[in-house]
């Protein structure tokens, strides 16, 4: 199990290693601060990451058939979930919690403090329920269906911001309020909890979706 | 009698093809040598002992135990060998070896470096830079390792030269005879199978069409030759891939102890002469019959 552990960590290590490296050199070399694009940018970082692990990793397994020779050896399906889970969980954490410190120290106000901390909780919880999603729908559909569907998904998404925009013509400063309101509200344990509430759900689906997959 | 591998009126259907009530049992420290044309669901059948493919119906133990319930007690104890292996194919020989030594309780790093001695594999090697045949040595290797009590290969030699095919054989003999593993393997080449098998499974359209023990088999399956009017037309009519010659002519029967009295007098007159067939010849009979 070790093994299969350390290779699924691999991806993990490098993407949000760099990540928080980028972030690091970003607020103290060159922005030298915290400013709200840059928190911005941050909250993208820790999903863009963290999903690019889990698509990196699994592309891949697709592409040296790492599946077939894994359900050869003797390992539950829910062990083979398990090594991608965790990894992914644990490193949105610790990078999580990393941007958290990185910016919250480098901001003096109170508030903004609040903001961030809530901004960023938001972007991890985010990343770790839509990457556990991601795993289930891999495990279903394989690498290059999967990535259709979510390309697909995501040129979708892009509508999102134009239609928030055209129903709030004209009343922006309300949409913008009542979003930092909420993100302001949002506190570690309630978060954490709910986020490992759907990754375990979404790993007891991977597992199950696991052991029914058709054997490549 | 113990039994590594039985099945029991397994049932899987495909949208093209479909496994009909199939049912087998090897015994213990046997090899089982399984033959068939291409789409007789040799594959299938394999991959459903280690529940790569999953039945609609019947059971499946493997040694007595149901191969779904128990799957990591079997995985641990079989040893698999698919069509077209696939590996981490950036990674070494070696590293593949400690990746799957990991998961086996009872993996011995010492027979996995002997296999690779003995065939000659380099562990520092990356995967992708083996040849077809060197992925099969790796993949036995890998099998091998963890002592397993019965070997499942899916058409282990297709592709490869006489001289792998003939080491991959003796080394799969030498399992069979030191450790008493078992065996059951699927090929097309049923060379191969004659080579090594104790007992022959002939697989036709999903059904087990004959399972008999391989010396028994080809004692009771000959080709007669005869002259006209030297077999009785009854006789005649029961031969199979029945060819009508000027000089004479020939046909393949499944029962030869049983028709030896009917033959003893043309045998004893040179009107009938009976010919040794191989596997070949009889899987032709079957899937062809009076048309072959």
């Amino acid at each position: 199990m070790k093994n299969l552990f350390s290779v699924n960590l691999k991806p993990f290590a490098v993407y949000l290693g760099s990540a928080a490296g980028l972030m690091t050199i970003l607020t103290h070399a060159v922005v030298r601060g915290a400013p709200a694009a840059l928190v911005l940018i941050a909250g993208l970082v820790i999903l863009f990451s963290v999903t690019g692990a889990v698509f990196s990793r699994e592309q891949y397994e697709e592409k040296h058939g790492g599946y077939a020779f894994l359900r050869i050896l003797p390992l539950r399906p829910s062990s083979i979930a398990a090594a991608k889970f965790l990894p992914m969980a644990a490193g949105t954490a610790l990078l999580t919690a990393y941007m958290i410190f990185l910016f919250t120290g480098a901001t003096e106000a109170t508030e903004a403090r609040l903001l961030i901390r809530g901004y960023l909780l938001f972007a991890g919880c985010l990343a770790a329920g839509l990457s556990a999603l991601f795993y289930l729908g891999l495990f279903l559909m394989g690498y290059t269906r999967f990535l259709v569907v979510v390309l697909s998904a995501t040129t979708a998404l892009g509508l999102v911001p134009m239609i928030l925009l055209n129903s709030y013509k004209g009343r922006m400063d309300i949409l913008v309020d009542g979003l930092l309101l909420k993100l302001k509200s949002i506190t570690l344990l309630p978060s954490v909890a709910s986020s490992l509430g759907i990754c375990l759900l979404f790993f007891i689906a991977s597992a199950f979706a696991l052991s029914r997959r058709k054997s490549p | 009698m113990k039994y590594a591998v039985e099945l029991e009126n397994v049932n899987k259907r495909w949208r093209l093809f479909r496994l009909d009530n199939l049912g087998f049992r090897l015994p213990q420290g046997e090899i089982l040598g399984m033959i068939g044309p291409n789409g007789a669901g040799k594959t299938t059948t394999l991959r459903i002992l280690l529940d790569l493919v999953r039945l609609d119906s019947g059971r499946v133990r493997i040694f007595g135990l149901d191969h779904r319930r128990h799957l990591l007690k079997i995985k641990r104890r079989v040893g698999y060998v698919g069509e077209n292996p696939r590996f981490y194919s950036d990674k070494t020989v070696a590293w593949i070896g400690d990746f799957a030594g990991g998961f086996h309780t009872n993996w011995d790093t010492r027979i996995f470096r002997k296999i690779l001695d003995d065939f000659s594999l380099d562990p520092t090697k990356k995967v992708r830079d083996l040849s077809n045949g060197m992925r099969v040595k790796l993949h036995l290797a890998l099998a091998l390792s963890h002592r397993p009590e019965l070997l499942i290969l899916d058409e282990p030699t297709a592709g490869l030269d006489p001289i792998i095919r003939r080491e991959l054989l003796e080394r799969l003999l030498r399992e069979n005879r030191e450790s008493g593993t078992s065996v059951l393997i699927s090929s097309h080449i049923t060379d191969d199978i004659t080579r090594i098998a104790d007992r022959i499974l002939f697989l036709i359209q999903g059904r087990s069409v004959i399972h008999e023990e391989k010396d028994r088999l080809l004692d009771s399956w000959k080709r007669l030759h005869f002259k006209d009017g030297a077999l009785g037309g009854e006789l005649v009519r029961d031969l199979l891939c029945f060819h009508r010659g000027a000089f004479g002519h020939s046909g393949l029967t499944p029962d030869f102890p049983g028709l030896f009295p009917l033959l003893r007098e043309g045998l004893s007159r040179g009107t009938v002469k009976v010919e040794n067939i191989t596997l070949d010849d009889i899987l032709i009979a079957l899937v062809k019959g009076e048309d072959a």
